[in-house]
């Protein structure tokens, strides 16, 4: 039972009550919503009038006891016919939709899951009837079919089903490139079961969203075509006949059209915020934070581990390119405590070398990045610490003037290289922009400057690369434009957030070579974010361990390797699978799972997974201490001999 | 972009073919058939008779869908049953009327819309953004013939700044022309720019979250580039989406914004056709309504590849 | 047994000559999967699925064959051909001696009894909203005939501890979990059959490292405790040596080289699976400089970005050992002394990087 770490977070269902319960606006519609159909139901019971009870006398009157929202043309209490109304729109309204989703969600299950010819034959058809207007498509079959209610709705019914059928469809798709579909099918599982027992839950939530929202435009069409005088018969009394009546009166009595017409916004306005909310609330990526405009607390706030005093002042030449000191980013988290998903991050980069910032997943490394360029996506923030550029310190600069250093002094290249190059612009606008903004170049100069950069990160065919779009290179190819941006102005220190990671090994080879002669030729510090020993190995002079937000050790990379003082650092190499260790089919583990910030234990974040624990490393936060030639470790045990 | 554009051009083709066959289906599919609608259904068989033979009714349907296509074609829709004159020349007549509302409308919406949005989508969660939003929720709500008629009370009828009802032709008096359509704009452009608003704002801040923003604001180009070359060009294809959906439902929606100020367009004689059950007179008006619907979606479908540089090269 | 067969199974024996070798489990013989283009504008989360040509290999019962290769090499496409989620265009896959390349019906469902999967990515491969106990549960129900009950959950958790996992975990959803978690969950759900055959797609992949040599030991006790038969894709040299008892190497499609681990490890044959070792780097800073200076010299004079002719050497392009001969045909499957089969022209003269 090594991984049987404790849940985490609440259960599912209970996460989603949660979301649907901070929609505070949807929740509201929901309840209107409500009442319009409890008043449907039991409209005639409560009308103060019948709907075609008239007396003559009282014509065109304002709001009164007797009549709360005035009288029509024929003395007419307004309010019964709204009632009355409300008993016609809302039921007519859930024809339509119900007929739209009957029709349209299986013809969209088995058309996206089935594909092929039936899938091209099936969209064919239903584009053909989308393009057209809901209620041109309307107009086209009352007119054969005739004028009664029930004809409308179930045409207008029918009208939509085409966007059941192309939601329904473009979600069956996308579900079934998800594994788990291939994996009910190697489970031997019948289409009818994957499709309705493991395709349909998953996409149920968007789809009840989605009727929401139709409901709103079905509500739309009906007012619409009563309005027109084609829906609701004369007798009927509707919203929208309603407001068509009101027009021959706008000169004489205006109020007339305001209940009517407010009846059919709000009405509408419910279905839309409800959409809206189940919506955010269902959706599987909801972010819930919101954003705090909450910037550095700064120096009110207590240190929690040590003020790191020790740390700086071990290594600090006049050399140093970089050094951060402190660091700490927090995050918003639920009930509004903040989450510290990094604490306390000090590192020095002196000019020409290249530091390796290691750590799995979740450990800090790539926010640590975002922080030394002052690019804490919101809503985020750098709560404490410095960052010195060259002596400079940037976390009190304002956003302009971290502009003007960004991508000319220091910059960074990510991991995803696709995602990390706007898809809609070419290769030369992209490199040349930085180089226009921090140099003053003309476009020919930029140009010029471009081809230089591509051949020395040896991109094959530079001119003809230059006009095309990144979905027209590969991922070797992007990375090295990656690349090439971020050298453009000749930086003097280097991000590589895992440039490596989602390339192949031997296009990882060549770019890892790319670097090195980079580095040769323009001597910038390169701090090399990966989760690789063996890149770490090849290319660092020196490396920090990051664990859990914390860096747990840094050192000489040879020393590290041969003696490394921290019992992360330790375990971790030990589980590494060499190329050449032989024989063993059993690999030393570390116990547990890396856990989530707002589980790291007060003392030390490692404590629960360590061989070495003992009670005194779970009181206080642990500090970073030196253990000699240019060492540091954050462990209690640290200065015990004959433990390393 | 040219070889784009004109394959773009040339799947039109079938689309506009198979609308044609759907709107020809409409007068066949009648209950009783064509001859009983227009003759009452208290014709004797014999004179039902004569008639479908005269209308070429015996004939096999293709034969007569090629007869009523090639007529379409050279221009002839035929004539109207109740007003007793050519289809054409009534919907060439409107067709100035409605064509005024739906392209001042989209006008107002769409630049509303992306202003407003883009304001909403740099700062959400501020005050602006939630303002603009409440407003979107409630202008996307509004049924346009609700804020029409909102309008003529107010503007027209109480304040006589323009006129309640009707409409001058662009040819005889431009200000008057001007006058005639704002307010049915206003209410047709409204509502629109209330749905824009609300797409912008959304991709406006899925795009400004992507990595390409960041790796963007990375480089250290100034804020007002990344906003505009890197940002809002790719924010735009989602909301062509809508604005291509919009085009269509414009057309339609201005059948009640007409009704509210009398104007003379399509739309009396759309309504006349269902209630009258008028057939060559709704076969034009569909037909005039898929027309704009497929040219709308070529224009959608050629700013997508302006936009979206893998439409274009695929 | 026609001759094609007997020749076929002579190459097997030379492919993995020990004479220990138990009979094979799985063989699949001059497999063919081809694609039609695909279109343009369809997005997918994928990336696209390769062809592959003419691949042949066997695993003999209760033992390991390592899959390695670089994205595009088509090691995934073997494998959705193994579990028939693909169409295949030629060749045949026997499980057990029996042609199973053509199954459907009842006799399919039969087949998915002996072979499951275990995906790269838990957090794509169970189903987001079922909660565990019915993930693993699915299978006992539609295989073994147990409706859901209490007799159903024991089962569940009796497997779910199998895989170090305990039984609390039965009513959470997938998404409550963390990677390491989830893919034993998936390898509890494969287990659920009893099947004999597991197909590991890059099971560790999206794991952390200190999760992955859980999830390694823990495949390794379940292959020593159920002799389970492996098909292990990876693309982490490392792990597969770790892993494997044979390797099989692929590129673009074909498969180059396959062999004893040892002997691919100790003599490579072929200058990618060369090529492919060099670039792995590893943990060790004195070594992985030396290699790093080697594996420049080898990778740096070529391209992968020039087109290459259809019926040359598909590493052509960027084969240092490149001749004439390799530019125009395709070579030919041969023996490698030391166990297992190459495809180079280059080996057969005998030349080497080094």
């Amino acid at each position: 039972m090594t991984d049987a770490a404790k849940p985490r977070g609440v259960s599912g269902q209970a996460r989603v009550w949660w979301r649907l319960r901070q929609q505070r606006l949807a929740l509201i519609a929901a309840g209107y919503i409500l009442l319009l159909y409890v008043v449907a139901i039991i409209g005639p019971w409560i009308a103060p009038y019948g709907p075609m009870t008239g007396d003559l006398r009282s014509t065109l009157q304002g709001p009164s006891i007797a009549h709360w929202l005035g009288t029509d043309h024929l003395g007419r209490d307004i309010l019964s016919q709204i009632i009355y109304g409300t008993r016609l729109s809302m039921w007519a309204a859930l024809e339509a939709v119900l007929i739209a989703i009957i029709l349209g969600v299986p013809i969209g299950l088995l058309a996206g899951y089935v594909g092929g010819k039936l899938d091209r034959a099936v969209m064919w058809a239903v584009d053909l009837i989308f393009a057209l207007p809901p209620i041109m498509v309307a107009l086209g079959i009352i007119a054969v079919l005739g004028t009664t209610l029930d004809t409308v709705m179930a045409a207008v019914g029918f009208a939509f089903s085409t966007r059941f059928v192309r939601l329904t469809r473009g979600m069956t798709l996308t579900e079934r490139e998800e594994l788990y579909v291939d994996g009910a099918r190697v489970g031997g599982l019948d289409v009818w079961t994957i499709v309705s027992h493991h395709i349909l839950p998953n996409i149920a939530p968007a789809l009840i969203a989605q009727a929401a929202l139709q409901f709103g435009g079905v509500l739309l069409i009906e007012a619409t075509l009563s309005f027109l005088g084609i829906g609701a018969s004369l007798e009927q009394p509707s919203w929208g006949r309603l407001l068509s009546q009101s027009r021959d009166y706008m000169d004489a009595y205006p109020f007339l059209a305001i209940p009517s017409g407010a009846a059919i916004m709000l009405a509408v306005l419910a279905f839309n915020l409800l959409g809206d909310g189940l919506h955010t609330a269902l959706g599987r990526d909801t972010i819930v934070a919101k954003r705090k405009t909450k910037r550095r607390k700064g120096d009110t706030e207590t240190q929690r581990h040590g003020d790191g005093s020790n740390a700086r002042s071990l290594i600090k030449t006049n050399m140093t390119a970089l050094a951060i000191q402190g660091l700490q980013v927090r995050f918003p988290g639920a009930q509004n405590r903040e989450i510290e998903i990094v604490c306390d991050v000090s590192l020095d980069l002196k000019s020409g070398e290249t530091l390796g910032l290691v750590g799995e997943s979740g450990s800090g490394k790539s926010m640590t990045a975002l922080a030394t360029l002052g690019l804490v996506p919101a809503p985020g923030w750098i709560s404490n610490g410095s960052v010195q550029l060259g002596g400079r310190e940037l976390t009190t600069l304002p956003d302009s003037e971290l502009r003007r250093l960004r991508g000319k002094e220091m910059s960074i290249v990510f991991q995803d290289s696709f995602t990390s190059l706007n898809p809609s612009l070419t290769i030369e606008t992209q490199l040349t922009d930085p180089l226009r903004a921090h140099l003053g170049l003309n476009s020919r100069q930029a140009r010029e400057r471009a081809l230089e950069l591509l051949a020395l990160v040896q991109l094959p065919d530079p001119q003809r690369r230059l006009n095309e779009y990144p979905h027209q290179l590969s991922g070797g190819m992007a990375q090295r434009v990656g690349l090439a941006r971020a050298l453009a102005c000749q930086p003097s220190v280097l991000i590589a957030d895992e440039p490596t990671s989602a390339l192949d090994v031997t296009v990882q080879g060549q770019i890892l070579d790319l670097l090195k002669d980079a580095q040769r030729k323009f001597g910038m510090a390169i701090l090399f974010i990966t989760h690789d020993w063996g890149i770490v190995a090849e290319l660092c002079d020196r490396v920090a361990v990051m664990y859990a937000g914390e860096i747990v050790e840094t050192g000489k990379v040879d020393g590290v390797f041969a003696h490394p003082r921290h019992p992360y650092t330790r375990a971790l190499l030990a589980t590494l699978p060499g190329l050449d260790r032989t024989g063993t089919r059993s690999v030393p583990v570390i116990p547990g799972v890396v856990p989530p910030p707002q589980d790291w234990h007060k003392g030390c974040h490692f404590y629960p997974r360590c061989a070495l624990a003992i009670p005194a490393c779970n009181r206080n936060p642990v500090p970073l201490t030196s253990v000699g030639d240019d060492r540091q470790t954050r462990c209690v045990r640290a200065g015990e001999e004959g433990l390393w | 972009m040219l070889k784009y554009g004109l394959t773009r051009l040339a799947a039109t083709v079938p689309l506009l073919l198979a609308m044609s066959v759907l709107v020809f289906l409409v007068a066949t599919i009648m209950p009783g058939g064509i001859a009983v609608v227009l003759l009452g259904d208290n014709a004797s068989p014999e004179t039902v008779t004569v008639l479908e033979a005269q209308l070429g009714l015996n004939d096999p349907l293709p034969v007569q869908y090629a007869r009523w296509l090639g007529n379409a074609l050279q221009g002839n829709l035929g004539d109207s049953w109740t007003l007793k004159e050519p289809v054409v020349g009534v919907i060439v007549r409107r067709m100035p009327v409605t064509l005024s509302l739906a392209v001042g409308g989209m006008l107002i919406g769409i630049i509303l819309g992306l202003m407003l949005g883009i304001i909403a989508g740099l700062r959400p969660g501020s005050g602006v953004d939630r303002l603009i939003t409440l407003i979107a929720s409630i202008g996307v709500a509004m049924p346009a013939f609700w804020l029409a008629m909102l309008l003529a009370v107010y503007f027209a009828v109480q304040l006589r700044w323009f006129p309640a009802i009707g409409y001058t032709p662009l040819g005889e008096d431009p200000v008057k022309w001007l006058r005639s359509i704002t307010l049915p704009c206003i209410a047709l452009g409204l509502p629109t720019a209330a749905l824009i608003v609300r797409q912008m704002r959304s991709s406006f801040i899925t795009v400004l979250q992507s990595r390409y923003i960041l790796a963007a604001h990375a480089t250290g180009i100034p804020l007002w580039q990344v906003v505009s070359r890197y940002a809002l060009r790719n924010a735009l294809v989602p909301v062509v989406t809508v604005i291509g959906f919009r085009l269509a439902v414009v057309f339609s929606l201005s059948l009640a914004v007409e009704q509210v100020f009398n104007l003379p367009g399509i739309a009396s004689i759309t309504i006349r056709s269902v209630m009258m059950r008028d057939i060559p007179l709704l076969q034009g008006t569909v037909l005039l309504t898929a027309l704009f619907v497929v040219v709308t979606n070529l224009l959608i479908d050629l700013s997508y590849g302006w936009l979206n540089p893998r439409v274009r090269l695929a | 047994m026609n001759a094609s067969t007997a020749m076929w199974d002579k190459f097997a024996n030379l492919s993995y000559g020990y004479s220990m070798t138990p009979p094979p489990f799985l063989s699949v013989r001059d497999l063919r999967v081809e694609f039609a283009a695909r279109q343009l504008l369809f997005h997918r989360s994928r990336p696209p699925t390769r062809a592959v040509n003419n691949v042949s290999f066997s695993i003999p019962t209760g033992q390991t064959l390592g899959l390695v290769g670089e994205s595009g090499a088509g090691k995934s496409t073997v494998a959705r051909a193994i579990l028939r989620l693909t169409q295949i265009q030629g060749g045949q896959i026997f499980i057990d001696g029996r042609n199973v390349s053509s199954l459907s019906g009842a006799q399919l469902t039969e087949y998915r009894r002996q072979v499951q999967v275990v995906f790269q990515d838990p957090y794509s491969s169970l189903n987001p909203s079922h909660v565990i106990g019915e993930i693993v549960g699915e299978l006992i129900t539609r295989h073994r005939g147990v409706r859901p009950g209490a007799a159903r959950d024991e089962m569940v958790a009796g497997l779910l501890q199998r895989v170090g996992l305990g039984r609390f975990v039965m009513d959470r959803l997938p998404d409550e979990l963390s990677g390491g978690q989830r893919q034993r969950v998936a390898i509890a759900r494969a287990l659920a059959v009893e099947p004999r055959l597991i197909v590991c797609d890059e099971p560790t992949s999206a794991l952390d490292v200190s999760i992955q040599s859980q999830i390694i030991n823990l495949l390794a006790d379940l292959q020593a405790s159920a002799g389970l038969t492996y098909l292990f894709i990876t693309h982490n040299l490392a792990m597969a040596r770790h892993i494997s008892h044979n390797l099989a190497v692929m590129y673009l499609g074909y498969l180059v080289e396959s062999g004893p681990t040892e002997r691919v490890f100790a003599h490579p044959a072929h200058p990618y699976t060369e090529m492919l070792l060099a670039s792995s780097p590893v943990p060790d800073p004195a070594r992985q400089r030396e290699r790093a200076a080697a594996r420049s010299r080898i990778s740096r004079s070529t391209n992968p970005e020039i087109a290459i002719a259809v019926t040359s050497c598909p590493f052509a392009n960027r084969c240092p050992l490149v001749m004439d001969v390799c530019r125009k045909t395709m070579p030919a499957q041969t023996e490698v002394s030391g166990g297992g089969s190459v495809r180079c022209h280059a080996h057969a003269t005998g030349l080497t990087f080094t």
